[in-house]
C-alpha cells in the first residue's frame, strides 16, 4: 500500500499559520474589549446631554432634593424627569443669559421638549417601579452611584438580573431609613441601623415581579 | 385503544360541541387526537441546502448584532407638566359610546394621553362596570391604520387629497343658495341622541327651514315602539320599552334576543343573572325563537318555531291562559302550532298565570307591530307593566326608529329634488335597503358630502369624504337606553385632524364656530336646567359620566288596547331572519380585526357569516355546513354557505348582517385595494318594508363548497379517548335542576369520576402571602364574549387572519367552549369559558426545557417570554389547551409598515410576544402588580375585590370572580368553598385554580319528565 504524502504546497500553509494566529489573537482580545467595554455592558454609559446639566452642582454643591425634580419616584412607576418649567424656577432669575441653557429658555417658550438622554435603560421587558422601592427604603444611591459628584450622569452599576436578584434574596443590607433615602452620602452608623426604624420587606423571586 | 370507527351518534346525556362530534366522524377524531391541527406547512415549503445555509448565516448575522447596546432612548418631558399629570400612570375618563342613538357609558383608561382601553362606568347602572364586545373594540378601531386621514374630493371612483377649507368652500357654496329656505338640501343622520347634536339640528332648520333631516340606523326596526303606541292607543307616540329582569320570575321570549342583540343588552345580562344563581330563588325563562340566540342558549325550556308562527303561538297561549282565567282574551284565528306543543304551551301558561305580577313576555324587534301590541296588552293583563316592563318616552332627540325616513328620502333623491345632501356618519350606500336603490339615488344628488370614520361605501359615492372624529378623540354627549345624559369627553387630540359632526355643522351654520367643548356644554346646560346647572354639575357629571336624574321616568299608560290588534298571517314558504350581527353590527366594525376573528358564540364561526339552516331542513335538501348556496328572495339573491346549525327552527332560516362590505379597510375588504369582502352582503334581500324577515325564500345548492373557519372544534379538551371518557373521567360541564340542587347541593362534586388516591410527585408548593384564584358560574355566564376582547385588549393579543383560524392558531387567551346536549333539533347549550387555569401541579412547567414557564409563590404560572424558545412543549402538555403559540410576528400581517399606529394603542403594561414564543393568560399579573405595589408602598395588604382580571371587569352577568385564596373571606373563596365548585379534570391532580361552578337551570318539572320521554323515544335506535 502506498503511503500518503502531503503534496507540497501544503508547505506553504504551514509558513502562514504565525500570522493568522497573530490575527486570531487581535480578533479575540479585540472581541474581548469590545465586549468588555462600557458601551457594551453598560457600566461607564455617559451619553452627552442636550443640555449639560450637573448633578455634581445641583445636588451637590446647592443641595437640592432628588425629589425637588424627580417628583414621582416615591409615588408611581417613572420617577419623572423635571418639566422645563420646573428648571425654570430658579433660571428664570439665575444665569438667564447662559448659551448653555439656550435649549431651556426655548423649550419653556414653545413648549417643545427638550431630548434628554436616558442613561439608566432597562429592557422594554423589564417593568421597574420606583415607588416600590423607595417607599421601603432602598436608597437612591444603591442603584444610581454618588450623582451629587457626577458632572455628567453615568451608570455605575450594571443593572443586570443577576444584580438585581442579589438584592431582592438579600435586601436587608441595602435598606435605610426612609427618610434618609434620597441622601447620598448617608452610610449605616456603627454598629447598624435600628431596626425598628427599618421596614420589613419580602421582595418577590418571581419572574412576573419584574416580567409581565 | 379508543373506538374511533364507531359510527353510531354519542350516548344519551354526552354532551358534544359539534354535529361532527354529535355523529363521531372521523374528521373530528382526527382533531382531538392533534394538538396542532394543520399539518402542511404554509410558509417555506421545501426548502433546499442553499436555501437553508442561507438563513442559518442569516441567524447568526443577526445573532451577533442583537449583543450590541439597546438603541439610545430618548426622554421627552414636557415643557408644562399638567397639572395631577403623572407619567406613565393610568387616568380614567368617564365617557360613553353611542350606537344607534343608545349610549353604553365607559371609563376610557389613558396612559400618558393615550386611550388603551375601555371599561364599563361602575356608577352608570346601565353598565354597572360591564361592556360587551363591541365596546371593548373600539381601541382597535380608534388606531386602525386604515381610517382615512385626509379630506378627499371624490370623483369617479378616485379621492384627491384635500383640506378642510376647501371642503367647507364647497359646503358653504352648495348651501349658499339656499338659506332661508333649504328645500332641495338634505341631511342624512346616524341615528343619535346627543342633545348637543339636536341643537345643531334645530339650529340648521332654522337657516334652512325646508330642509329634509331624516335619522338612519339599520339595525332597528322600530316595531316594539309602534306596537307599544298601537297597545296604548296612541299611535304615534313615541315610546320606549325597559325590562326589568332583576324583577321577573317568570320570562318568556318570543323569537326575542334581548341577552343579545339588544339596546340595553349588558343591563339585561347583569339583571338577568342576579335571578339565575340557585342559591336564591331562581327566575324561569322560556324561550319560543326560530333562531338559537343568546336568549334562548340562557333559557330553560327552548322551542324551535319559526318566526312566522310566533302570532300563531302568542294566540294559542292566550287562549290557554284564558282557560286559567285570564279576561279580554280574543278569540283563535287560524294559526296552527306544530304537532307536540300543547304540553309546551300548557305548563307555560300555567307558569305565566301563577307568577303574574312577576312575569314578563318580550317579542322580537324583527316581529310585526301587531304582535308587539298583543304581547302589551298581555303584559298588561299579567301585570307586568311598571313591574317587569315599563314603557317610558323616546328620548325627544331621537326619531321613531324605522326605514320609513331613509324611504321618503330615498324617494326625493331617486325624483331628483335633493341638491345637496349631507352624511353625518352611517354608511347608507352600503347598509340600505335594496329595495330603495340608495346608490342610484345618491348618483341624482349634485353635490354630497359625508362626514365619517371611515372612506367607506357611501364616501366614495359622494363628492367629498371629511374625516370624522373617533369617539374617544372628540366631544360630544349621548343619552343612555334609560334616557339618562352623559358626556362623550376626548382622551386625545384628534390623530387625523377629524371634525365631530358638532363641530362640523358649528362651522357650516355659525358665524363663529364653536369648539365641540362649547357646544355640548351649552347642550349641558339646557338638559341640566331642571337639576340646577352650573359649573359644579358640569364638573360631577363629566367626573360621574352621568347627570343624575335626567333619566325619564315611566309613562302611566295602560295597554289593553293591544288585545284586538289582528296579527299578521304567517308568510308561506321557507322564511329568512336577517339579524343584526352581535360582532360587527351592521358592518360598521367590518374592519376590526377583534370583532371579526371573535368565534360566534355559538357556531364559533370567524371572519364570515353563514346561512344557519336546520338539521331536518338540510337533510332533506343533503346541505352540509361549508356548502355555497345561492338564497332567493323577493327577487335577489346572495351566495353565501350554509351552516347547518342545531336547534335552528325546521322552515327558517338565518344569516347575519354586516358582512360583504367592499370598502371597508385591509380587514374587512377594500376591492380597491385587492382584498376580498368578508362574508356576504345582504342589503339586496332587504326591502323598505320587510328588513328583518322574509318569507317565500328558496334555497338552492351551487354544488360549491365554501372553507369556514371555525373554532368549534379547536383546542378540544382531549377526555382521554372519546370511549373511554364516561367511564374514567369527569363531565367537563356539569348540569342540574334547580330541584336536582335544591335536594343535594354538591351534585357537581359526584360527577368526578372514581379514581384512585391521587398522589404527587412534587412537594405542595406553600403559599403564605397570597394565593390567586378564581370561579366561574356557569350558571350566569351568558356566552356574550365580551371577556374575549376585553382580554384581547388587555393583553395585546393580535388577530391573525382567517387561513391561520383555519389552522387553529387563534391566539385568544380565554376562549369560550359551547357544550350541547340533546338530540341537535333543539340541544340546551352550556357555555364554558377557558383560560389558563394556573394548576398547582402544572403540566406544562414540567416539560418547558429552558424553565420559560415557572410557577410563583403566589400561585401564578409565570410565562417568561424572553426566556421561551418555542418548543410548544408545553402546549402540548396542557390539558386544558389554553396555550398559544405566535407562528408568525401577527402584529405585521395585515398592516406592514402600519403596526406603529396600532402600537400606539397597545397595553404598555404588556410585553408584546414576538414570533416563536408562546403565550398564555397571566391571570392579568400587570393589574396584581400594580395593585400590590400601590397596597404595599402604603404598608397595608391588598383589599378583596381591589385587583380585578380584565374579563371580570368586562363580564355583565359577573360570571368570573377573582381573588386571594388565602382570604377565607373573599368571594372566591367561598365560591369555590360552595357544593357547586369543580375542578375540570381534577383526576388528574394538577390543581387548577380556576373552579367552575355547575350550570344549574330551573326547569319546568312538569315538562322535564315530558322532554324526557321525548328525547328517549326519538334515541330508540
Amino acid at each position: 500500500m502506498e503511503l500518503f504524502h502531503f503534496p507540497r504546497w501544503v508547505n506553504r500553509i504551514r509558513l502562514m499559520i504565525p500570522p493568522m494566529l497573530l490575527i486570531g489573537g487581535v480578533y479575540v482580545v479585540g472581541l474581548v474589549a469590545f465586549g468588555a467595554s462600557p458601551k457594551t455592558l453598560a457600566v461607564g454609559y455617559a451619553p452627552k446631554q442636550p443640555i449639560p446639566y450637573s448633578h455634581r452642582l445641583h445636588v451637590g454643591e446647592l443641595g437640592l432634593d432628588c425629589r425637588y425634580c424627580h417628583q414621582n419616584v416615591d409615588k408611581s412607576a417613572h420617577a419623572s424627569l423635571p418639566a422645563s418649567a420646573t428648571c425654570m424656577n430658579c433660571h428664570k432669575a439665575v444665569r438667564t443669559e447662559s448659551p448653555k441653557l439656550a435649549l431651556l429658555r426655548e423649550s419653556f417658550a414653545t413648549g417643545a421638549a427638550i431630548p434628554w438622554v436616558k442613561v439608566h435603560d432597562l429592557p422594554d421587558y423589564v417593568y421597574f417601579d420606583h415607588s416600590a422601592h423607595v417607599t421601603k427604603g432602598v436608597g437612591c444611591v444603591e442603584c444610581h452611584g454618588r450623582v451629587d459628584e457626577m458632572e455628567v450622569v453615568t451608570q455605575v452599576k450594571p443593572l443586570s438580573m443577576g444584580w438585581c436578584l442579589d438584592c431582592h434574596r438579600d435586601p436587608q443590607p441595602r435598606l435605610r431609613p426612609v427618610d434618609q433615602v434620597t441622601n447620598l452620602a448617608w452610610t449605616a452608623p456603627e454598629g447598624g441601623v435600628d431596626p425598628s426604624l427599618l421596614r420589613t420587606v419580602h421582595p418577590k423571586t418571581n419572574c412576573s415581579t419584574c416580567h409581565r | 385503544m379508543s373506538q374511533t370507527d364507531q359510527p353510531a351518534a354519542a350516548s344519551q346525556n354526552a354532551p358534544w360541541r359539534s354535529l361532527g362530534e354529535w355523529q363521531k366522524t372521523p374528521d373530528f377524531q382526527e382533531l382531538v387526537r392533534r394538538e396542532f391541527a394543520a399539518a402542511e406547512p404554509d410558509q417555506l415549503g421545501p426548502v433546499d441546502r442553499r436555501r437553508f445555509l442561507q438563513i442559518i448565516g442569516a441567524s447568526a448575522a443577526l445573532a451577533s448584532a442583537s449583543a450590541c447596546r439597546y438603541e439610545k432612548e430618548e426622554l421627552r418631558p414636557f415643557a408644562q407638566r399638567p397639572e395631577g399629570f403623572v407619567p406613565g400612570d393610568r387616568r380614567l375618563f368617564a365617557s360613553a359610546f353611542e350606537r344607534d342613538g343608545v349610549a353604553l357609558p365607559l371609563h376610557v383608561t389613558t396612559i400618558d394621553g393615550r386611550p388603551i382601553k375601555v371599561d364599563g362606568n361602575p356608577a352608570h347602572p346601565a353598565s354597572n362596570g360591564a361592556s360587551d364586545a363591541q365596546a371593548q373594540a373600539a381601541i382597535l378601531e380608534f388606531y386602525d391604520p386604515d381610517r382615512q386621514r385626509a379630506v378627499q374630493a371624490w370623483s369617479g371612483g378616485q379621492g384627491a387629497d384635500k383640506t378642510w377649507e376647501d371642503a367647507f368652500a364647497a359646503v358653504s357654496g352648495a348651501l349658499a343658495a339656499k338659506k332661508g329656505d333649504g328645500s332641495g338640501v338634505a341631511v342624512l343622520c346616524a341615528t343619535s341622541s346627543s342633545p348637543a347634536l339636536h341643537a345643531m339640528r334645530q339650529r340648521f332648520a332654522e337657516t334652512f327651514p325646508n330642509a329634509t333631516w331624516v335619522q338612519w340606523s339599520p339595525l332597528a326596526s322600530g316595531n316594539p315602539e309602534a306596537g307599544a303606541a298601537m297597545a296604548a292607543g296612541q299611535t304615534g307616540a313615541a315610546m320606549r320599552l325597559r325590562l326589568h329582569l332583576d324583577r321577573a320570575h317568570v320570562v318568556l321570549s318570543l323569537d326575542a334576543d334581548f341577552l343579545g342583540n339588544h339596546p340595553d343588552a349588558v343591563r339585561n345580562r347583569g339583571d338577568f343573572a342576579k335571578l339565575r344563581k340557585p342559591e336564591g330563588e331562581m327566575s324561569r325563562l322560556y324561550a319560543v325563537e326560530s333562531r338559537y340566540s343568546q336568549t334562548g342558549a340562557n333559557a330553560d325550556h327552548r322551542m324551535p318555531l319559526t318566526s312566522g308562527q310566533m302570532a300563531a303561538f302568542l294566540e294559542a297561549l292566550e287562549q290557554a291562559l284564558s282557560a286559567k282565567g285570564m279576561p279580554g282574551v280574543a278569540p283563535a284565528g287560524a294559526g296552527s302550532l306544530p304537532a307536540g306543543s300543547e304540553a309546551f304551551v300548557t305548563a307555560l301558561a300555567e307558569d305565566l298565570w301563577k307568577g303574574r305580577d312577576r312575569a314578563v313576555v318580550v317579542a322580537g324587534d324583527h316581529l310585526a307591530p301587531e304582535v308587539h301590541a298583543r304581547v302589551m296588552a298581555l303584559n298588561d293583563k299579567l301585570g307586568a307593566i311598571g313591574k317587569t316592563i315599563s314603557a317610558h318616552p323616546l328620548p325627544a332627540e331621537v326619531d321613531a326608529p324605522g326605514t320609513a325616513g331613509l324611504t321618503r328620502l330615498a324617494g326625493m333623491m331617486a325624483s331628483g329634488s335633493v341638491q345637496a345632501l349631507i352624511v353625518l356618519g352611517g354608511n347608507p350606500a352600503y347598509d340600505a335597503p335594496g329595495s330603495l336603490d340608495f346608490a342610484g339615488g345618491l348618483a341624482k344628488v349634485p353635490f354630497k358630502a359625508h362626514l365619517s370614520v371611515y372612506c367607506n361605501e357611501t364616501s366614495r359615492a359622494c363628492d367629498w369624504f371629511l374625516p370624522m372624529a373617533h369617539f374617544l378623540e372628540a366631544w360630544g354627549d349621548a343619552r343612555a337606553f334609560d334616557g339618562s345624559y352623559s358626556v362623550v369627553q376626548p382622551t386625545i387630540e384628534a390623530l387625523h385632524g377629524g371634525k365631530s359632526a358638532i363641530e362640523f355643522l358649528s362651522m357650516v351654520l355659525e358665524p363663529a364656530p364653536r369648539s365641540g367643548r362649547e357646544i355640548v356644554r351649552a347642550a349641558f346646560d339646557r338638559v341640566s336646567a331642571p337639576m340646577g346647572g352650573g359649573d359644579n354639575l358640569w364638573r360631577q357629571t363629566l367626573r360621574d359620566g352621568r347627570l343624575a336624574g335626567s333619566e325619564t321616568g315611566a309613562l302611566a299608560v295602560g295597554f289593553s288596547a293591544g288585545s284586538n290588534a289582528k296579527m299578521p298571517a304567517a308568510p308561506g314558504g321557507m322564511e329568512l331572519l336577517l339579524y343584526p350581527c352581535p360582532k360587527v353590527a351592521d358592518g360598521r366594525f367590518a374592519n376590526n380585526g377583534w370583532l371579526q376573528e371573535l368565534p360566534d358564540f355559538l357556531s364559533k364561526v370567524t371572519w364570515d357569516n353563514v346561512l344557519l339552516v336546520s338539521v331536518g331542513d338540510a337533510s332533506e335538501q343533503g346541505l352540509h355546513t361549508g356548502d355555497l348556496v345561492e338564497v332567493t328572495a323577493g327577487g335577489a339573491s346572495v351566495s353565501v354557505p350554509a351552516y347547518v346549525a342545531p336547534g335552528q327552527a325546521r322552515g327558517s332560516a338565518a344569516l347575519a348582517m354586516g358582512y360583504g362590505r367592499t370598502a371597508a379597510g385591509r380587514i374587512g375588504g377594500d376591492r380597491a385595494q385587492g382584498v376580498d369582502p368578508v362574508g356576504s352582503d345582504v342589503a339586496s334581500l332587504r326591502s323598505a318594508d320587510a328588513p328583518f324577515l322574509l318569507g317565500g325564500v328558496t334555497v338552492r345548492k351551487t354544488g360549491k363548497t365554501y372553507p369556514l373557519a371555525t373554532t368549534q372544534e379547536h383546542h378540544l379538551v382531549e377526555a382521554a379517548g372519546m370511549a373511554a371518557r364516561e367511564e374514567r373521567l369527569g363531565a367537563l360541564v356539569r348540569t342540574g335542576t334547580k330541584e336536582h340542587f335544591d335536594h343535594e347541593p354538591g351534585f357537581a362534586k359526584h360527577e368526578t369520576a372514581h379514581h384512585p388516591e391521587l398522589v404527587s410527585l412534587w412537594e405542595p408548593h406553600v403559599y403564605e402571602g397570597y394565593k390567586w384564584g378564581m370561579a366561574i358560574d356557569l350558571s350566569t355566564c351568558d356566552g356574550c364574549n365580551a371577556c374575549v376582547i376585553a382580554c384581547q385588549a388587555e393583553n395585546n393579543i393580535p388577530i391573525v387572519g382567517k387561513d391561520q383560524v383555519s389552522r387553529g392558531r387563534e391566539m385568544h387567551w380565554i376562549r369560550i367552549d359551547a357544550y350541547f346536549r340533546g338530540e341537535p333539533e333543539n340541544p340546551t347549550v352550556a357555555h364554558q369559558p377557558i383560560a389558563c387555569a394556573h394548576c398547582e401541579n402544572a403540566p406544562c412547567e414540567e416539560v418547558c426545557p429552558v424553565a420559560a414557564t415557572i410557577h410563583s409563590d403566589e400561585g401564578l404560572n409565570d410565562m417568561v417570554y424572553n426566556r421561551c424558545v418555542g418548543t410548544r412543549y408545553c402546549g402540548n402538555n396542557c390539558p386544558y389547551k389554553v396555550r398559544r403559540f405566535n407562528y408568525y410576528h401577527y402584529p405585521k400581517r395585515f398592516f406592514g409598515k402600519d403596526p406603529e399606529l396600532m402600537g400606539l394603542g397597545n397595553n404598555p403594561a404588556v410585553s408584546v410576544r414576538s414570533r416563536g414564543v408562546m403565550e398564555k393568560c397571566t391571570y392579568c399579573v400587570q393589574r396584581i402588580q400594580e395593585v400590590k405595589i400601590d397596597a404595599h408602598n402604603a404598608g397595608r395588604r391588598i383589599a378583596e375585590g381591589e385587583v380585578k382580571t380584565a374579563c371580570q371587569a368586562a363580564c355583565p352577568p359577573q360570571a368570573i370572580v377573582f381573588g386571594d385564596l388565602n382570604n377565607p373571606d373573599s368571594a372566591v373563596a367561598r365560591l369555590q368553598a360552595g357544593p357547586r365548585s369543580y375542578e375540570l379534570l381534577e383526576e388528574l391532580n394538577i390543581k387548577p385554580r380556576t373552579q367552575f361552578l355547575a350550570r344549574v337551570t330551573n326547569p319546568n318539572p312538569t315538562l322535564v319528565s315530558d322532554t324526557h320521554t321525548e328525547s328517549n323515544d326519538g334515541h330508540g335506535h
